[in-house]
């Protein structure tokens, strides 16, 4: 599974490459808003730290407004994806990308069929938000799993990206399921890498080597 | 999966088009009725706008008469599939179209067992309709469960075309079950995109973007 973190933060971002886990970068703009600086520039900064997938969203409500941005923002830097909203406009903006060989990101998918539109409309990559459906008392993981089943189904080639991703547990059933990717928030990264037990462990080792280590 | 459109109405056959999910028409009688015009005028224009099956229905019961209508629609264009409705005279005629090379849709069909003749007949398309199936508290999509498995079993060719649509879940139910085909509505087909929490993330993304755009 890969790793995509979801911010437009240039420290966290430099932090999760020097793990060796970043596979990725996904933004929007509510995540660009918390940032300085205008979005382009945003942009290239954080494609100059990654060596993979840059999703930069578009916010035009038609299909020719979202052509006409994703084909600048596809001009910034060759790692960047258009992120393209889930709907019949955005799908449209899909199909006529996708003949010019522009990656795109279809984002808000909230049902498996959704995701099976954007997959057939051309779409790289599809965003299902498991984290705003368990809010509504919706099963997230549920609809990643049926997606899953779906693609593989007819072998289709769009990645799915889990978005939405509020706490470990959402990443373990990604892996479970087989998810192609998880763009995963700072802090959930973090909380991924402990247990206490990893922790109780250090600890003694530490302990112990104290003992040893002034013998000669 | 692909995606027909089950209508004869152009302007429906043209939006579906320009989202890159019309891989076939489905029409019947009672859908051209709806629309002006003739109806080798209506198959033609179809024809002109999708790359794919478009299915133009018999209405002879003999399968003499069958046979006779089809070729004659078979003329109108390369893409035109024949549809017949499953009887016994129906499978006949499909029976002298696959030896000549004529594409058939089987029509009509309720029972798996239904899907499994109209295969061995040699129909290119089976028609089961499960919406009518849910009206009478028969469960549509168990039918297709059904004929998925049976079409495995033996690996028939014919691919399976899930009609009598009427909402999103019997779309999402036939995906997971990997039905070849679904002919949706164009009601149906507008409804598969929405989602109410995308309406919402939109809109707040939009509001967060208000902040930015001007730096």
């Amino acid at each position: 599974m890969k790793f995509f973190i979801d911010t437009a933060n240039i420290e966290q971002i430099k932090e999760a490459a020097s793990i060796g886990i970043l596979d990725g970068v996904t933004t929007n703009p509510t995540l660009i808003s918390r940032e300085k600086g205008n979005p382009e520039d945003i942009f290239k900064a954080i494609c100059e730290i990654v060596d993979g997938p840059v999703s930069a969203e578009a916010v035009s409500p038609d299909w020719q407004g979202m052509v006409k941005e994703g084909r600048h923002l596809a001009s910034l830097h060759k790692n960047i994806v258009v992120k393209i909203p889930m709907t019949k406009e955005g799908l449209k903006a899909v199909k006529v990308l996708a003949t010019e060989g522009i990656r795109t990101n279809v984002t808000l998918v909230f049902s498996p069929i959704q995701a099976l539109l954007a997959a057939r409309a051309g779409a790289a990559f599809v965003s299902p938000f498991v984290g705003r459906l368990d809010d509504i008392a919706s099963e997230g993981m549920e609809r990643v799993e049926q997606i899953m089943q779906i693609f593989s189904n007819y072998a289709l080639s769009a990645e799915v990206i889990v978005a939405s991703i509020r706490h470990p547990m959402h990443v373990v059933r990604a892996a479970m399921i087989g998810a192609h990717i998880a763009t995963i928030p700072f802090k959930v990264i973090e909380q991924m890498m402990k247990h206490p037990l990893t922790d109780n462990g250090i600890t003694r080792f530490l302990a112990d080597w104290e003992k040893v280590k002034n013998r000669s | 999966m692909k995606f027909f459109i089950d209508t004869a109405n152009i302007e429906e056959i043209k939006e579906a088009n320009s989202l890159g999910l019309l891989d076939g028409v489905t029409t019947n009688p009672t859908l051209l009725a709806r629309e002006k015009g003739s109806a080798t005028e209506i198959f033609k224009q179809i024809c002109a706008v999708v790359d794919g099956a478009v299915n133009a229905e018999v209405v002879s019961m003999d399968w003499q008469g069958i046979v006779k209508e089809g070729r004659e629609l078979a003329k109108i264009h390369e893409n035109i599939v024949v549809k017949i409705p499953m009887t016994k005279d129906g499978l006949k005629a499909v029976k002298v179209f696959s030896a000549e090379g004529i594409k058939t849709n089987v029509t009509l069909i309720f029972t798996p067992i239904q899907a499994l003749l109209a295969a061995r007949a040699g129909a290119t398309y089976v028609c089961p309709f499960v919406g009518r199936l849910d009206d009478i508290a028969a469960d549509g999509m168990d039918v297709i469960s059904q004929i998925k498995q049976i079409f495995d079993n033996y690996m028939i060719e014919s691919e399976i075309i899930v009609a009598s649509i009427r909402h999103p879940m019997h779309v999402l139910e036939s995906a997971l079950i990997g039905a070849d085909i679904v002919t949706v509505p164009f009601k149906v087909l507008q409804q598969l995109f929405k989602h109410p929490l995308t309406d919402i993330g939109i809109e707040r993304f939009l509001s967060d973007w208000e902040k930015v755009k001007n730096r």
